[in-house]
């Protein structure tokens, strides 16, 4: 059974991209544009993988890995985060909300699912 | 052009039998880095060479040498046999090339394309190399969707673990324990052609609050696996099955004692020797041969060269017969010649200790790897010389000293670290000279003596009675007592206890002493005194009644004729005799040897004074005879070792005399006084 990837972002074109590429390398994807549309798709639907985005408006991303973590059946699920050079203390305050990794902003698709890849197998 | 490939060929066969010598030797040694750059250097030099006169094909194959040699000097590749028999054959065909070179035939490098393939697999084969990595992951790791088991997938793609061991120290009590913490680490063998910085990159997301260690293993750290492991490897065993099989294994000593086939007794005899066969090694490393500094040589042959020329003047002078003044001049002149002679003779027997300090290395390389401390031996003072005799006698007692400090001392390393010791312990072997002595002292910087286990030791088996009033001194002393052991266990390397009075007995019947400092923690020094050389001495003759006896000088103070009232009788002390301001016990020669005296009241005789270890006693005898220089004799097998008697001396008159030992003299003495 393939896996499924949730993929938080409130640009069009960097939902595209990473949905494009991943569905390509055989997962099924399910789209969100904020922190707060994501946490709606989490029920009923079955998530592997959580790729989000950091700066969104209504709910950002390190808002909602922390609300993520509290709710008992995503503990555990990798989540990664997208994120730039400039971003190091992001990368922090992410990493300690509960993020699993991250991707630097810009990536190649290769790249891309280079990191899926570790986290769901 | 012609003379310089004349000159390569000359130069190069001879590289040729440095090369093929020191790949045999390396074969032996594979620890000697000295060979292995040897061998390098050999191939380097015809690569160069070579190279120079435009020997393009002799260079690309020694370089394809050099290249592996290189390898085996960064200890990327091991000696093993495969790679000596393929450097083996590589310097077989450069023979063959150099030769038909000087015979001026063409050759056929073709016929070398399957060495040089043999050597590049060599290259790649070193490329590849084993690590050891310690992952000690953020306990934080599930609750940030991490699996471990992620990482170990990347390592996989990166190249092969070998090994994969959880350790479990950081789980806490188990009332501590949270089910989501990660408390596990791993301890990984794993080999890749990666370097270190690409090993990391498996550990990419997990870095942070995750300790993580990544340590090359060097060639000399591999071991071959024993049996079990590899029945594990293979799939044959169960590991556990290979642990309780271990658990139930007993030792053949012990199956044997069971058995009834030995007794207790002979098995500890037979387990001592086969310790001993161990060392042997390093007992062969002083030959039968001594290797002369050619200046004291040239220096002995320059004197001898002067005792010809004084001869032929003596026999001149006393075919003249008249001229008496002349023969005292030249006899005066023999007799200076005859001293340097007999000093050349005997610096011919110095030899400097490094003779067998260095061997002392591979000592403790071994001996730390079988105990799994990291030790390293810092020697100095390898230039001190002493007499060739001695130093033979003073291997043995120096490899238990080590081994003692290796096994006794030196705290494993969590120990060392808790204590805030640096992780690697420190044996420093040094030898130095002062005054006619020579000491040589095995210094460690681990736990130190444990005087109370001592002391507790000493008491339980009768030792010591009244422990109160013992220096700390007189304590450390007690582990040189026969069968003094406060070892809990027994290793292979430090025996069963017995040892140090052992040791102790070697170094007295070389004339010497042992003493022993010790610090909690800080470690143990212990210090043997030696004589420069065991043969001749400085001799102050005395007569005792009918006896002759030789005191040696260096032991001498003064001597003296005491006035009746400076000998007094204290009740606790025995008999003084006052020496200018103090008082010093008197010890009667004649009562201490039992023989008759000439002289018994002292102001008649003679006192001499003599030091032993800063304190002072003065040894009643009837007569000074004179000073003279002897030549110490064992007193034989037959005889016993008498305690205050160092040995026999024949005299120039042909008696024989007997030469004192000060400090056993006065050990009797004391001990006399005391009951």
């Amino acid at each position: 059974m393939s896996k499924t990837v949730l993929i938080v972002d409130d640009s069009v074109s960097m939902r595209q991209m990473v949905s494009f590429t991943l569905r390509d390398a055989g997962y099924e994807i399910v789209e969100a544009i904020n922190g707060r549309d994501a946490l709606s798709k989490l029920k009923g639907n079955r998530i592997d993988m959580i790729i989000t985005d950091l700066n969104m408006p209504e709910m950002d991303g390190i808002e909602f890995i922390k609300q993520l973590r509290a709710c008992a059946e995503m503990r555990f699920t990798p989540v990664v985060m997208l994120t730039t050079e400039s971003q190091e203390a992001k990368k922090e305050e992410g990493r300690r909300a509960g993020a699993s990794g991250w991707i630097v902003k810009p990536f190649t698709p290769e790249q891309l699912v280079g990191v899926v890849k570790k986290f769901v197998r | 052009m012609e003379k310089l490939v004349r000159i390569f060929i000359d130069e190069a066969l001879e590289r040729i039998l440095e090369l093929e010598e020191g790949l045999l030797e390396i074969e032996k040694h594979p620890d000697n880095r000295e060979l292995i750059n040897l061998v390098f250097r050999a191939a380097h030099t015809i690569k160069g060479s070579s190279g120079t006169i435009g020997l393009t094909e002799i260079s690309k194959f020694t370089h394809s040498m050099e290249e592996v040699l290189d390898m085996l000097r960064e200890d990327t590749l091991s000696p093993d046999r495969e790679t000596i028999n393929t450097l083996l054959k590589a310097t077989d065909a450069l023979k063959e090339m150099v030769e038909s070179l000087a015979e001026g035939r063409t050759f056929d490098y073709s016929r070398c394309n399957d060495i040089v393939g043999r050597l590049e697999e060599l290259k790649n084969r070193g490329k590849v190399r084993e690590f050891k990595i310690l992952f000690a992951p953020s306990p934080e790791l599930f609750k940030r969707g991490i699996e471990p088991s992620m990482i170990m997938e990347n390592l996989r793609e990166m190249g092969e673990i070998l090994e994969m061991r959880a350790s479990p120290e950081r789980v806490p009590p188990i009332e501590e324990l949270d089910p989501e913490e990660l408390y596990l680490g791993w301890e990984i063998l794993f080999r890749t052609d990666r370097d270190e910085a690409g090993i990391r990159e498996a550990f990419e997301f997990v870095e942070d609050g995750s300790e993580i260690k990544v340590l090359p293993v060097t060639e000399g750290e591999k071991e071959t696996p024993f049996l079990g492991e590899m029945l594990v490897k293979e799939g044959v065993v169960d590991p556990r099955d290979v642990d309780e099989a271990l658990k139930s294994q007993q030792r053949l000593g012990d199956i044997l004692l069971k058995q009834g086939k030995v007794t207790q007794e002979e098995l500890e005899k037979v387990v001592a020797k086969q310790r001993d066969k161990k060392t042997d090694s390093f007992k062969k490393s002083i030959t039968s041969t001594i290797r002369v500094d050619l200046k004291k040589l040239d220096h002995l042959v320059n004197i001898v060269g002067e005792m010809v020329i004084i001869h032929s003047m003596l026999q001149e002078a006393i075919n003249n017969n008249g001229a008496s003044t002349r023969l005292d001049v030249l006899f005066g002149q023999l007799q200076r010649i005859g001293r340097e002679i007999q000093e050349g003779v005997m610096s011919l027997r110095m030899l400097p200790v490094g003779e067998v300090f260095h061997r002392f290395n591979r000592l403790v390389r071994e001996l730390s790897e079988t105990r799994n401390k990291e030790i390293e031996l810092v020697v100095t003072g390898e230039e001190t010389e002493l007499d060739k005799g001695v130093l033979e006698k003073i291997t043995d007692p120096l490899v238990h000293l080590i081994r003692n400090a290796i096994d006794h001392g030196i705290e494993e390393r969590e120990e060392r670290l808790e204590k805030g010791k640096p992780p690697k312990g420190r044996i420093h072997l040094s030898a130095f000279q002062m005054g006619d002595s020579v000491f040589i002292e095995v210094e460690d910087d681990g736990r130190g003596l444990d005087r109370e286990k001592i002391l507790k030791k000493a008491c339980q088996s009768g030792l010591v009675t009244d422990p109160s009033n013992l220096t700390d001194e007189q304590i450390y002393g007690l582990i040189f007592q026969p069968g003094f052991s406060t070892a809990e266990k027994v290793t292979d390397i430090s025996g069963r206890g017995v040892g140090m009075d052992v040791v102790k007995k070697n170094i007295e019947s070389l004339n010497g002493k042992v003493f022993i400092r010790s610090k909690p923690n800080a470690g143990t020094t212990v210090s043997i005194k030696l004589p420069l050389t065991l043969a001749i001495i400085d001799g102050l003759t005395v007569s005792v009644g009918d006896e002759v006896f030789v005191i040696p000088i260096s032991s001498v103070v003064e001597s003296l004729r005491p006035e009746k009232e400076n000998v007094k009788t204290l009740n606790e002390k025995g008999e003084v005799v006052k020496v200018r301001e103090d008082y010093i016990p008197l010890v009667r020669l004649h009562e201490l040897l039992d023989i008759p005296a000439r002289k018994t009241d002292p102001s008649e005789a003679i006192v001499v004074v003599t030091s032993h270890e800063v304190k002072r006693y003065g040894l009643l005898v009837d007569d000074l005879i004179g000073e003279q220089q002897v030549v110490i004799k064992n007193l034989g097998e037959a005889m016993p070792k008498i305690q205050g008697i160092a040995g026999g001396t024949v005299l120039g008159d042909g008696r024989v005399a007997l030469v004192l030992d000060i400090s056993g003299i006065v050990e009797v003495a004391t001990s006399q006084t005391l009951q």
